[in-house]
C-alpha cells in the first residue's frame, strides 16, 4: 500500500514538496483533533470536582475552557483546510502536467507507436484514466498517510495517559494493518485472474457484438450465445469468489479496530477500579477509544483504488518510456528532394517487411509502386516520411538521411494523401488551412477549387463554415477525400506521397477525386501506391514489390515486355476490370500459375 | 424477464430502476436491507453497553471498592457482541447483496444480448458495435456495483439516522436538541458552498471545459498521423494545452471551492462536543440530580463520533445516485428499442423473385428525411439485378431492407409473393444468403468458420465450398489448415483471403437468394481476380441482387437499377441506359474516363 503511494507521490514530481507539507498540516490537524476531547474530558472533571466538592466550578473555568475548545476546533479546521488546499490541488496540476507530457511524448514518438498501441488505449489514457488519477490520487495519499499519521498521534496521546491503553490501539492498528496487507495481497494475487475474466468477457462481446450480422445471417444463434453466456457466468463466478475471499480479511480488519477500542474501555475501567486511575482520565480514554481509529477504518476500500492506480501508473510508465524518434535530429532545410532508399532492411514486430531494397527516385518524377498486398507498398511510403525507422540501411531525401533530420523538417517537404481520411472535427475552413495555417481565405478556395470540393462545401448550409461530423453535414467519403487532397494542395510541399485511395466510391466521385489528385502533383516529385495499373502507365518510374523485395523497376513500356510479375498483373488486371458478372457461362481458368 | 422491460408509463430511473432489475431475486435484496438496517441498529450497542458501563463506575464513584466488576464487564462483553454482531451482520448484508447484485448482472446481461438478436440489425449499424459493447461490459457492470455496495449503505443511511436521532433524543431532549442543531449547523456549512450560485457555475463550467478537454485529448490522438503529416505539432499541441489548461483552471475552481465547506463540515461533525458540553455545563449547574445528569453529559460525549460516522456515509452515499441514474438510462435506451416483430402465421414463400412494392423507408422517422422513396422492382430468380447510384443515393438501403434490418415505412418487399414480414426470421434467413463488405470472421477454426454456412456440412463440404471460393490454396498453406483458428499468433489473413472465406460461407449455405456488396477495396489484381472467381461460382442459378461500385462489372446484368437520393431514376439494360442518354449514361462516361486517368505529375 505504501509502495504505491509512495509511487504516487513521486509521480507528482515538483510538487512533491506541497504534499510533504500537506503531511505536516495533517500532522497539527491531529493535535487539534486530540484536544477538544481533553478539554472536553477536563470540564467534565471539573463538574465531577464541583459535585464531589473538591473544587467549586467558576464562571472563569468554564469561559477558558469554552474558548480553548473553539480555538482547537478552529485551529483543527484552519489546519484541514491548509491541507485541503496544499494537497488536494495537487492531483489536479500533476494531472495537468502529467497531459502535457503526454502529448508532447506522442507528438515525438515515431507513428509506429500509434500502430502498436491501441489507439483506442491511448485515448483512455489521456482520458479517463486520467480523470481517475486526478480524482483518486490525492484522495488516496490523505487517506493512507494521513490516516496513518492521524492515528498515531492520537496513539501517542493515549500512550500518554496509560501506556497501556497506547500499547493496545498500536497492537490493534498493527493487526488491521497486517490483515490489510493479506488483503491486498489477495488482491494483488487476483488482479490477473479478475483483468482475465473481464478481458474474457470484453472479448467475447466483441466478438457476439460484431458477428450478430453473420450469426442472424446463418440463423445460428445459439453457437455464439453459448460463448458470451460462459464469459458472463465464468466472471459472475470469479467475482463472487473473489468477494467471498475478501470478505475474512475486511472483517478481521474492522474488528481488530473495534476490539481494540472495547479493550481500551476494558482496560481503563479496571485500572480505575484497582485505582491507578483517575475517573476523569478514564472517561477520556473511553472517549478517545470511540475516535481514535476513525481515520483508519476505511482503508480498506484504499487498498483497491490503489490497486487500479498501481496499473494506471504502469500504463502511463509505457507510454512515457516510448522512444522519441527525432531526438538526435537536426532542422535541416532541403536542397532538392531526390529520394533514395540504399539497402534498406526493415522489419515490423519481428517480422521482416522489406529486406534490402534499394532505388532513387530522382526530383520531380512520378514512381509508382505495385505489388501484392502485403508486400511493402506501404511502407516504403511509411519509411520515406520516417514514420518508422529502417534496421539497416538509410533512405536520404535531397541526399541527407532522414535519421539526421527532425521529423518537422523533413515532413515540411512532404503532403500525403491518405487511403483514411482523417478530418477534425471542426470547420472544413480550419481543416483545410491545416495544411497551411497562414493561408489566406482567398487562397483557402483556390486550393478547394483545385481540389473540385469548392461546389459542394458551398452547397453546404453554412459553406466554409461547416463544421465537419456534425449533424446533417455529414459528408461522403469521397468528399472527404478531397477536403483532405485540398489540405495537402494548400501545404505545397515539393513530395507527394498518394495511397491510390478509391476503395468503392461511385464513379462520379472517382472522376473527381483524379482532377484534384491531378492538380495536386503537377510539378512534384510523386510515389503513388497504385491499385489500378491503368493509372500509372505514364509513371517516369514503377516499382514492382513483391515479398519485401523490389522485383523488378523500369516504366510501363520496359516492364510489360519483361517475363515478369507486372506482366502476369497486367493481364490479370485485364480480366478483371473486364469482368463482368453472367450466371450461364462460367470462363475458364486463366490464371498464370 | 421480459416483463423488466418497462412498459410502464412512467419509465423508472435510478435507485428504482436498479431495484426492479434485481426483483428476481427479492429475498437476496431483502435479506440485505433487513441486514443492513440489524448492522446499522448493531453499531450503537457499544457505545449504549459502554455508557452502562460507565454509569454503574460512576454510581459508584467515588467509593470505586463497591463496584460490581462482573457488572462492568458483562457490559464489555455487550459491547463486543455488539461490535461482532455489527461486523457480521454488515458483511453478511454485503455479501448478500453481492450474491443479488451478481445474479442480477448476469441475467441482465443475458437480456441484453438476447435482446440485442431481435431489434432489426440496422440499429446494430447505427449504435455501432463499440457503442454497444461499452454499454454491455461498462454501463451494466455499474448496476452491479451499485446493488452491491451502495444499496446497503443507502438503507444503513436511512435506518442509521433514524435509530442515532431516537437515541439522541431518548436519553436527554436538551443534549438531543443540541445535538441535532450541530448537525444541522454542518449541513448548513455544506450547503452554502455547496450550493451556491458560484459553485454551480463552476460545476457546469467544470463540466465543459472536462468535455472540451476530452474531446481535444481523443482527436490529437487519433489524428496524429495527420498532425504529424502536416507538420502540425506545434499548433495543434498548443491547442491541446490550451484545452488542458482550460481544464485545469475550472477544476481547481470547482474542487478547491468543494474543499472550501468540506473541512467546515467534518470539522463541526466530528466537534459537536462545541455545542454539547457549554449545554452541559449550563444543565449541570441547575440540576438536582448530579449523577443522572452527569452520566447523560458523558454519554453525549461519547456518541458523538457517532454521529460523525453516520453524517459521512449519508454525505457519501449521495454521490453514487447520480452516476448510477446516467448509467441505467443509457442501457434502458438499448432495451426499450421494441423487438423486430415476428409474425405468428409464418408463411413459406412460393418462389424466389424478390420484388419492391412502392417501398418508401426512412432512417430517422422523419418523413422529410427518406432514404427510399416510393421504389417498386422485382429482382427475377434466375437474373441479375444490379442496383448502382452514386454514395448515399439508397443502395445500401435496399439491401439492408430485404434481409429485414428494419422494416420499410411504406409499402412492401415480397419473397416468392410473401411479404418478409409475414416470414419467419429464420425462413428468411434460410432464402437469403449475404456477403457484406465488412467482412467478420470469428476466433474459431477456418473449417468453423464456413461451416457457419450449414451446420451439418461434411469436411469435405466445406472443402468443396472452400474450392468454389477459391480459397482452398491459401488455406492449405496455413499451419493447421482448415483447423487453423482466425486470429491466432501469426495467422494473417488479407482482406481478399477473407472476402473469400466469407463467400465460401454463402456458398455451403446455398440459398435461393444472393446479396452481394461489391466489395473492391482494391486489392490487388490476383486477390480481386479470386474474388470475382469465387463470385461466378456463388452466383449461379440463384436470384442475384448486386450493390455495384464498377460499372464495367455489370455490364451483362440482366436489370440494372439507378438510384439516386433515394429515389429510382433509371431502370434498364446496360446499352438500353447508355443509349438512353441519361443518368447511368453520364456515369459511364465518368467511369471509362475514370478509368483512362492516368498519374503523371504534370500539368493538366
Amino acid at each position: 500500500m505504501f509502495r504505491i503511494v509512495n509511487r504516487l507521490i513521486q509521480w507528482t514530481g515538483k510538487y512533491k514538496r506541497r504534499i510533504y507539507i500537506g503531511f505536516i498540516y495533517a500532522f497539527i490537524h491531529s493535535i487539534f483533533t486530540a484536544i477538544p476531547i481533553m478539554l472536553a474530558a477536563n470540564g467534565l472533571s471539573a463538574v465531577l470536582d464541583d459535585w464531589g466538592g473538591v473544587k467549586p466550578l467558576e464562571g472563569r473555568d468554564i469561559w477558558i475552557m469554552l474558548g480553548a475548545m473553539i480555538l482547537a476546533v478552529l485551529g483543527r479546521y484552519l489546519f484541514s483546510y491548509l491541507r485541503a488546499i496544499t494537497q488536494e490541488s495537487v492531483g489536479y496540476e500533476a494531472t495537468a502536467d502529467e497531459r502535457i507530457r503526454l502529448g508532447d511524448i506522442l507528438k515525438r514518438v515515431s507513428l509506429g507507436f500509434f500502430n502498436k498501441n491501441n489507439i483506442g488505449e491511448l485515448s483512455a489514457a489521456a482520458t479517463t484514466d486520467l480523470s481517475f488519477m486526478e480524482m483518486y490520487a490525492m484522495n488516496m495519499v490523505n487517506t493512507v498517510v494521513n490516516g496513518y499519521i492521524t492515528v498515531i498521534v492520537l496513539i501517542l496521546f493515549l500512550a500518554f495517559y496509560s501506556p497501556m491503553a497506547g500499547g493496545i490501539a498500536l497492537a490493534g492498528v498493527l493487526l488491521s494493518a497486517l490483515f490489510l496487507h493479506l488483503l491486498e495481497a489477495r488482491s494483488h494475487q487476483n488482479a490477473p485472474i479478475h483483468q482475465k475474466a473481464q478481458d474474457d468477457m470484453v472479448e467475447s462481446s466483441i466478438e457476439y457484438l460484431r458477428g450478430m450480422q453473420v450469426v442472424k445471417a446463418f440463423k445460428q444463434e445459439g453457437v455464439s450465445i453459448a460463448g458470451i453466456h460462459k464469459a458472463y457466468n465464468d466472471s459472475k463466478k470469479i467475482n463472487i469468489k473473489i468477494e467471498v475471499e475478501y470478505m475474512p480479511f475486511n472483517c478481521l480488519h474492522l474488528f481488530s479496530l473495534k476490539a481494540a477500542s472495547i479493550a481500551i474501555v476494558a482496560v481503563a475501567a479496571w485500572l480505575t477500579y484497582n485505582g491507578s486511575m483517575e475517573l476523569p482520565t478514564m472517561l477520556m480514554l473511553d472517549m478517545f477509544s470511540f475516535m481514535i481509529f476513525g481515520s483508519v477504518e476505511a482503508m480498506n476500500n484504499a487498498a483497491h483504488v490503489l490497486e487500479v492506480i498501481d496499473a494506471t501508473l504502469d500504463k502511463l510508465d509505457g507510454i512515457e518510456h516510448a522512444d522519441i524518434i527525432d531526438k538526435d535530429g537536426k532542422d535541416i532545410s532541403l536542397q532538392n528532394t531526390d529520394i533514395a532508399f540504399r539497402d534498406v532492411t526493415f522489419s515490423y514486430d519481428k517480422v521482416p517487411v522489406l529486406r534490402n531494397i534499394s532505388f532513387s527516385i530522382p526530383q520531380g518524377s512520378t514512381t509508382a509502386i505495385v505489388g501484392p498486398s502485403g508486400s511493402g507498398k506501404t511502407t516504403i511510403c511509411n519509411l520515406i516520411a520516417r514514420f518508422y525507422d529502417v534496421d539497416s540501411g538509410k533512405v536520404t531525401v535531397g541526399g541527407e538521411d532522414v535519421r539526421n533530420m527532425t521529423c518537422d523538417s523533413l515532413l515540411r517537404n512532404i503532403s500525403m494523401v491518405f487511403q483514411k481520411v482523417y478530418l477534425f472535427h471542426d470547420t472544413i475552413e480550419k481543416n483545410i488551412r491545416f495544411g497551411n495555417p497562414s493561408a489566406t481565405k482567398e487562397e483557402i478556395i483556390e486550393a478547394a477549387k483545385k481540389a473540385r470540393c469548392h461546389d459542394f462545401i458551398m452547397a453546404l448550409p453554412d459553406g466554409y463554415e461547416t463544421v465537419i461530423g456534425e449533424g446533417g453535414s455529414t459528408l461522403s467519403g469521397g468528399e472527404k477525400q478531397r477536403i483532405s487532397i485540398a489540405r495537402a494542395i494548400l501545404k505545397n510541399a515539393n513530395i507527394v506521397i498518394l495511397d491510390e485511395a478509391t476503395a468503392s466510391i461511385d464513379p462520379e466521385n472517382e472522376h473527381l477525386i483524379q482532377q484534384a489528385i491531378s492538380e495536386l502533383t503537377i510539378g512534384k516529385t510523386v510515389i503513388v501506391i497504385a491499385h489500378r495499373l491503368a493509372t500509372i502507365e505514364h509513371a517516369d518510374q514503377i516499382l514492382v514489390v513483391d515479398k519485401g523485395q523490389v522485383v523488378q523497376k523500369g516504366t510501363h513500356q520496359q516492364l510489360v515486355q519483361q517475363e515478369g510479375l507486372y506482366r502476369r498483373f497486367i493481364m490479370i488486371r485485364e480480366q478483371a476490370e473486364g469482368w463482368s458478372i453472367r450466371l450461364d457461362v462460367l470462363p475458364e481458368d486463366v490464371i498464370v500459375e | 424477464m421480459s416483463k423488466k422491460q418497462s412498459k410502464e408509463t412512467k419509465p423508472k430511473t435510478g435507485l428504482a430502476r436498479c431495484m426492479e432489475l434485481a426483483s428476481d431475486r427479492k429475498v437476496l435484496v431483502f435479506l440485505a436491507a433487513v441486514l443492513s438496517s440489524l448492522a446499522a441498529i448493531a453499531s450503537f450497542i457499544p457505545y449504549i453497553a459502554v455508557y452502562f458501563m460507565i454509569r454503574s463506575i460512576i454510581s459508584a464513584f467515588p467509593d470505586l471498592g463497591q463496584l460490581d466488576m462482573g457488572k462492568v464487564m458483562s457490559y464489555g462483553w455487550m459491547a463486543l457482541a455488539g461490535i461482532i454482531a455489527n461486523i457480521l451482520l454488515y458483511f453478511l448484508a454485503i455479501f448478500s447483496s453481492h450474491m443479488a447484485a451478481f445474479g442480477t448482472l448476469y441475467d441482465l446481461k443475458v437480456l441484453f444480448a438476447d435482446h440485442i438478436t431481435k431489434i432489426p440489425l440496422g440499429y446494430h449499424l447505427t449504435i455501432g458495435s463499440g457503442r454497444l459493447r461499452k454499454i454491455m461490459d461498462e454501463n451494466i457492470e455499474s448496476v452491479e456495483g451499485f446493488i452491491a455496495h451502495q444499496f446497503p449503505d443507502f438503507i444503513a443511511s436511512i435506518t442509521a439516522p433514524i435509530v442515532m436521532v431516537i437515541i439522541l433524543f431518548a436519553v436527554d431532549w436538551r443534549f438531543g436538541l443540541a445535538s441535532l442543531v450541530g448537525i444541522l449547523l454542518a449541513f448548513v456549512a455544506e450547503f452554502i458552498g455547496f450550493g451556491s450560485g458560484a459553485m454551480k457555475e463552476n460545476m457546469a463550467k467544470y463540466q465543459k471545459a472536462s468535455e472540451e478537454m476530452n474531446n481535444a485529448s481523443v482527436e490529437y490522438v487519433r489524428g496524429m498521423s495527420v498532425v504529424k503529416a502536416f507538420n502540425q505539432t506545434a499548433s495543434s499541441f498548443k491547442k491541446l494545452q490550451e484545452a488542458i489548461s482550460g481544464y485545469t483552471e475550472w477544476v481547481l475552481k470547482f474542487s478547491l471551492g468543494w474543499q472550501n465547506c468540506m473541512p467546515a463540515f467534518t470539522t463541526i461533525i466530528n466537534n459537536i462536543y462545541l455545542i454539547i458540553v457549554p449545554v452541559g455545563i449550563l444543565l449541570g449547574s441547575n440540576t438536582s440530580d448530579f449523577t443522572g445528569f452527569a452520566m447523560k453529559f458523558i454519554f453525549y460525549l461519547l456518541f458523538v463520533p457517532a454521529i460523525a460516522g453516520v453524517l459521512n456515509k449519508i454525505m457519501y452515499i449521495s454521490e453514487s445516485f447520480m452516476q448510477i441514474d446516467g448509467n441505467v438510462a443509457r442501457m434502458d435506451e438499448i432495451l426499450n428499442i421494441p423487438e423486430m416483430p415476428e409474425t405468428s402465421h409464418p408463411r413459406r414463400p412460393k418462389g424466389e423473385d424478390v420484388a419492391f412494392d412502392h417501398v418508401s423507408f426512412t432512417y430517422t422517422g422523419n418523413s422529410e428525411e427518406k432514404a427510399l422513396e416510393d421504389v417498386s422492382f422485382t429482382a427475377k430468380k434466375g437474373q441479375i439485378t444490379a442496383i448502382v447510384g452514386p454514395s448515399g443515393g439508397g443502395k445500401s438501403t435496399i439491401a439492408n431492407l430485404i434481409s429485414r434490418f428494419w422494416d420499410v415505412s411504406d409499402g412492401k418487399i415480397t419473397i416468392g409473393g410473401v411479404d418478409v414480414r409475414d416470414m419467419a426470421q429464420d425462413e428468411l434467413m434460410r432464402q437469403v444468403s449475404f456477403v457484406f463488405q465488412d467482412i467478420f470472421l470469428f476466433k474459431q477454426s477456418i473449417l468453423d468458420n464456413i461451416r457457419m454456412g450449414n451446420e451439418n456440412a461434411t469436411e469435405e463440404q466445406v472443402i468443396a465450398a472452400a474450392k468454389a471460393a477459391q480459397c482452398h490454396d491459401f488455406i492449405s498453406k496455413l499451419p493447421y489448415d482448415y483447423h487453423t483458428v482466425v486470429g491466432t499468433k501469426g495467422v494473417h489473413l488479407s482482406g481478399g483471403e477473407r472476402q473469400r472465406i466469407a463467400i465460401a460461407r454463402a456458398i455451403i449455405k446455398d440459398s435461393p437468394i444472393i446479396v452481394l456488396d461489391e466489395a473492391t477495396a482494391f486489392s490487388d489484381p490476383e486477390n480481386e481476380y479470386l474474388i470475382q472467381k469465387a463470385f461466378e461460382k456463388l452466383m449461379q442459378g440463384k436470384t442475384v441482387i448486386i450493390i455495384a461500385h464498377r460499372l464495367s462489372t455489370i455490364r451483362n446484368a440482366d436489370k440494372i437499377i439507378v438510384m439516386e437520393k433515394g429515389h429510382l431514376v433509371e431502370t434498364g439494360k446496360h446499352d438500353e441506359l447508355v443509349s438512353a442518354g441519361g443518368r447511368y449514361a453520364q456515369m459511364w462516361d465518368h467511369y471509362t474516363e475514370a478509368i483512362d486517368w492516368k498519374i503523371s505529375g504534370k500539368a493538366v
